[in-house]
């Protein structure tokens, strides 16, 4: 990590705006629904002002995790037009206080699950944002192209602390919800990476398009989604999820796993080409929100 | 905000003027004492809830 070539910037010169772009509120919806849907469909009902608050928790965890991320990457993302604009690359906030940020965040949101819900959500997310910060972030990628496989256990948490803030435990379907995300993150970023990749390969990020190249990319998006697909659709046959579930899962991943054969079979080379990989990379984020909706869904109707 | 703006831009005008910084200034400081009041319902909140589980 280099800090010479960043623009320094006065303390003082932040606006609030920054502070709240550090922690990436896009990213968060994703990271809120999933962790809602695991507390929604938790055998325990918890009081909504509890549920409210772990809901809560869980985000500013992941944007505590999204400021250290971009408090360490500072100048990778001054590297990469997708991310040259963040407050710190953009120079509109000095390194040390989005560092504060960071920390006071993570420390806030695990002492607030703590008080509100229970020790063991508390306990896993604070491993969730060490994860994301220490293995993902400073370990993993920027030494290896499989960043994005391990480092994807952090964004699959979620799911896990809204379950055991209801229920003070985790259970078999926390872990499947985990797994989905798990195996589903791979083909989600590769697909990205394969129509960034000169970014990536600009910033001497070691992505597998631009370590093993767009074959080799296409085919492990394939290898990923053909077991994100038997996790998503495994809670029904195991008893944890009813028809309707199945069905909804069972539709999605076979559209899922149709684009990720078109990507498998596509040879674009040039981003503009690359329909599939941009259709499987938004098709993707409306496949884990279609997934999840589906679970709360079948769990509301069960009821 | 955006960083082309090169009155917010420290990398195009290294040295906002005094009337930006106390703009900036006095929005985080609203920003901060709004989430401080509602830290404080929130805490209020769960005490009640709390009980409300527990007894």
């Amino acid at each position: 990590m280099t800090t010479s070539a960043l623009p320094r910037a006065d303390p003082v010169t932040a606006d609030w705006r920054d502070f709240l772009a550090l922690t990436k509120p896009r990213v968060m919806s994703l990271v809120v629904f999933t962790g809602l849907a695991g507390l929604l469909v938790a055998p325990v009902s918890i009081h909504p002002v509890l549920g409210f608050t772990a809901i809560l928790c869980i985000a500013l965890g992941a944007g505590a995790a999204a400021a250290l991320n971009m408090w360490y990457e500072a100048d990778l993302d001054a590297l990469m037009k997708r991310t040259a604009k963040r407050p710190l690359p953009a120079g509109r906030m000095d390194r040390q206080s989005a560092l504060h940020f960071g920390i006071g965040l993570a420390c806030f949101s695990v002492i607030l699950m703590e008080l509100a819900t229970n020790r063991m959500a508390a306990f896993i997310l604070a491993i969730s944002i060490l994860f994301y910060v220490l293995v993902y972030t400073i370990w993993l990628k920027r030494r290896t192209p499989q960043n994005i496989v391990i480092g994807g256990a952090a964004g699959a948490f979620p799911p896990v602390i809204g379950w055991a803030a209801a229920t003070g435990h985790v259970g078999l379907l926390p872990v499947l919800l985990f797994a989905l995300i798990f195996l589903w993150t791979p083909p989600h970023f590769w697909a990205l990476s394969l129509f960034v990749r000169s970014d990536y390969a600009a910033a001497g990020v070691p992505m597998l398009p631009v370590v093993a190249g767009a074959k080799t990319t296409r085919r492990h998006i394939l290898l990923y989604s053909l077991p994100m697909a038997a996790v998503a659709v495994a809670p029904w046959p195991l008893g944890l999820a009813g028809p309707f579930y199945g069905i909804v899962a069972g539709a999605l991943s076979l559209v899922f796993l149709a684009i990720a054969i078109q990507v498998w079979r596509s040879r674009a080379s040039e981003p503009a080409a690359m329909k599939a990989e941009k259709r499987l990379f938004a098709f993707s984020i409306l496949y884990l929100f279609g997934v999840f909706g589906a679970l709360v869904a079948d769990r509301l109707l069960l009821a | 905000m955006s960083a082309e703006d090169p009155k917010l831009d420290p990398q195009l005008d290294p040295k906002p003027d005094d009337a930006e910084i106390r703009r900036r200034q006095k929005g985080r400081a609203i920003v901060m004492g709004v989430l401080l009041g509602l830290f404080v319902i929130l805490v209020y909140a769960i005490t009640i809830a709390k009980m409300s589980v527990n007894r």
